[in-house]
């Protein structure tokens, strides 16, 4: 079944609350930050296998919990309200359906790394999915490039993509997320086979590969306060901003953008779920 | 059939799409005026340079645009939200890339061919489309005028228009086309001619676009989303070659990443 009417969306609708206490100087240096390694609800996540890495799912340590739709229905994101409480950190929460991650790679090297992950498989061929390294333990704080060899959403082996270049200064702590870009013309990600880094940047380290598909987002507002515990307005999406199917065994996932604040902040709303 | 109740609107975003994207930044020369992100990085991956002389229609199976994909039938596809941040404030537009060409030399003054493709989808007319210089190798140091001789949208020819061509043009740099008085659309591009040389050969090519939706964040990072009634539900044709461009307030696009959803119906 699905959703065919207003009434529809208006029945039985469930939500799943998440709130995530989130480090200072959050992704520093890089352009996203990933709450999997923060808590509260959900809980800190599993640090991925090595080498190949795994298949996540809703039962994966880490992932929000949601409910489970009536039989033969399909589950539907309704709504998402999410607020940042912390001086200064405005940005959005993108909210992802986190497909494969992996582990074990060291960003003290420049030769070729292998991964080769296993391949995606809720949902999608690899079409719409996104790649990113993701920092398990900080690494070093000299600035480089990484590039990955993958296969493409038509199962074209062996795409190179271009090298995505990320700063120096401060090292990329736990949690510190780089989208990678694809080769011209391709769309989505099936696996990744190997990394290559440009430049040592001087830590091992540990980061991974994670694969992800983009479900909704909200923009929380910036809200510069002084005693770091003031709510930020926050910001809600209704179903004509955010209905989108939900896998029934979906790794739900949040990601923001770094903050450079020295106060901890807290990312805290909830997710509205209809089936039909 | 047409989306016409709001069931039909409900029914018809469950069973629609989701894009999400990024990409990374392209150097401006010029804050303020508008950048194609056609040959940026990121997810989608960058667009080719288009062919030269004609150049091409391109559609949803050109590499660099959005993963769109026809609806099925006699249904029609329509833009109902967006949301977009980038690390630099500006406004971006979702554009239907309808004709690109290239192979334009930055420092010839006399009248060099077009003699575009027909536009395939929809607005064959013209009517309503629009049409930017757009900048695929670096031109030279010195500004200049184009002037273009085009078919607007109701079959005449031989109309002119003009677009500055900024000191440096970048790739990626675009440059509005102010169309000739009473002119609501192009149809063709047949040729172009400098002012006098830029100074570097580079390589520029025309671009005739349809915006379907263009959205606006005054600060970077914090983001923007616009939802159905926000967006007036604008069609997406089949065929669509959905990609963005930019005006930055600043010298170069930033980063950007956000999520575009479709109804079918």
């Amino acid at each position: 079944m699905t959703v065919t009417s207003v009434a529809d969306l208006n029945s039985g609708v469930r939500t799943s609350p998440f709130f995530k206490a989130i480090t200072p100087n959050f992704g520093q240096n890089v352009n996203l930050g990933s709450s999997w390694k923060l808590g509260v609800v959900p809980d800190v996540g599993v640090t991925p296998p090595t080498g190949v890495g795994e298949v996540t799912t809703s039962a994966t340590v880490g992932a929000l919990s949601i409910p489970a739709p009536a039989s033969g229905n399909q589950m539907y994101l309704r709504s998402f309200r999410a607020s940042l409480v912390e001086s200064s950190h405005a940005s959005p929460v993108l909210l992802f359906d986190r497909l494969v991650h992996t582990s074990g790679l060291v960003a003290n090297i420049t030769t070729e790394q292998a991964v080769n992950s296993v391949a995606v498989a809720r949902g999608t061929s690899g079409e719409g999915v996104l790649a990113f390294m993701e920092v398990y333990t900080a690494i070093g704080g000299t600035g480089s490039t990484v590039s990955m060899t993958y296969t493409n959403q038509d199962g074209t082996t062996g795409k190179v993509s271009p090298t995505t270049a990320f700063s120096g200064g401060t090292s990329p702590p736990t949690g510190a997320l780089i989208p990678l870009c694809l080769a011209a013309g391709d769309t989505g990600v099936r696996s990744v086979e190997s990394v290559t880094l440009g430049i040592s940047t001087g830590t091992a380290g540990d980061f991974g590969i994670t694969l992800a598909r983009r479900i909704a987002s909200v923009y929380a507002q910036n809200d510069v306060v002084t005693n770091g515990f003031t709510p930020s307005p926050g910001r809600k999406a209704d179903f004509l901003d955010c209905l989108s199917p939900i896998y029934e065994d979906a790794c739900l996932w949040f990601v923001t953008t770094r903050t450079t604040g020295t106060a901890s902040s807290r990312l805290m709303g909830e997710l509205g779920f209809v089936d039909a | 059939m047409a989306i016409a109740t709001m069931d039909e609107l409900v029914a018809g975003m469950a069973a629609g799409q989701q894009m999400g994207f990024h990409k990374v930044s392209l150097a401006n020369s010029t804050s303020g005026l508008p950048m194609s992100l056609w040959t940026a990085a990121g997810s989608p991956g960058a667009g080719s340079t288009p062919a030269s002389g004609a150049g091409v229609a391109p559609t949803n199976a050109t590499g660099g645009c959005l993963a769109f994909t026809d609806p099925g039938g006699a249904d029609s596809a329509y833009l109902t939200a967006i949301e977009l941040a980038g690390s630099t404030a500006g406004q971006w537009s979702l554009i239907d890339r309808l004709v690109h060409t290239s192979g334009l030399d930055g420092t010839v003054t006399t009248s060099q061919t077009v003699n575009s493709a027909a536009i395939t989808r929809p607005d064959a007319t013209g009517e309503g489309v629009e049409l930017f210089v757009e900048c695929y190798t670096q031109l030279g140091a010195s500004n200049r005028t184009l002037t273009v001789t085009y078919t607007n949208q109701a079959g005449t020819g031989s109309r002119t228009g003009t677009a500055l061509i900024p000191p440096n043009m970048r790739v990626g740099g675009m440059s509005a086309v102010a169309l000739q008085a009473g002119d609501t659309g192009v149809r063709s591009v047949q040729s172009v001619i400098l002012s006098a040389s830029t100074g570097t050969a580079g390589n520029f090519g025309m671009t005739l676009l349809r915006r379907v939706a263009t959205l606006a964040a005054n600060n970077a990072a914090q983001g923007v989303q616009h939802d159905v009634f926000d967006l007036g539900m604008p069609n997406i044709n089949s065929g669509a070659c959905l990609a963005f461009m930019m005006y930055a307030a600043a010298t170069s696009t930033g980063t950007m990443q956000g999520l575009l959803r479709t109804a079918t119906g």
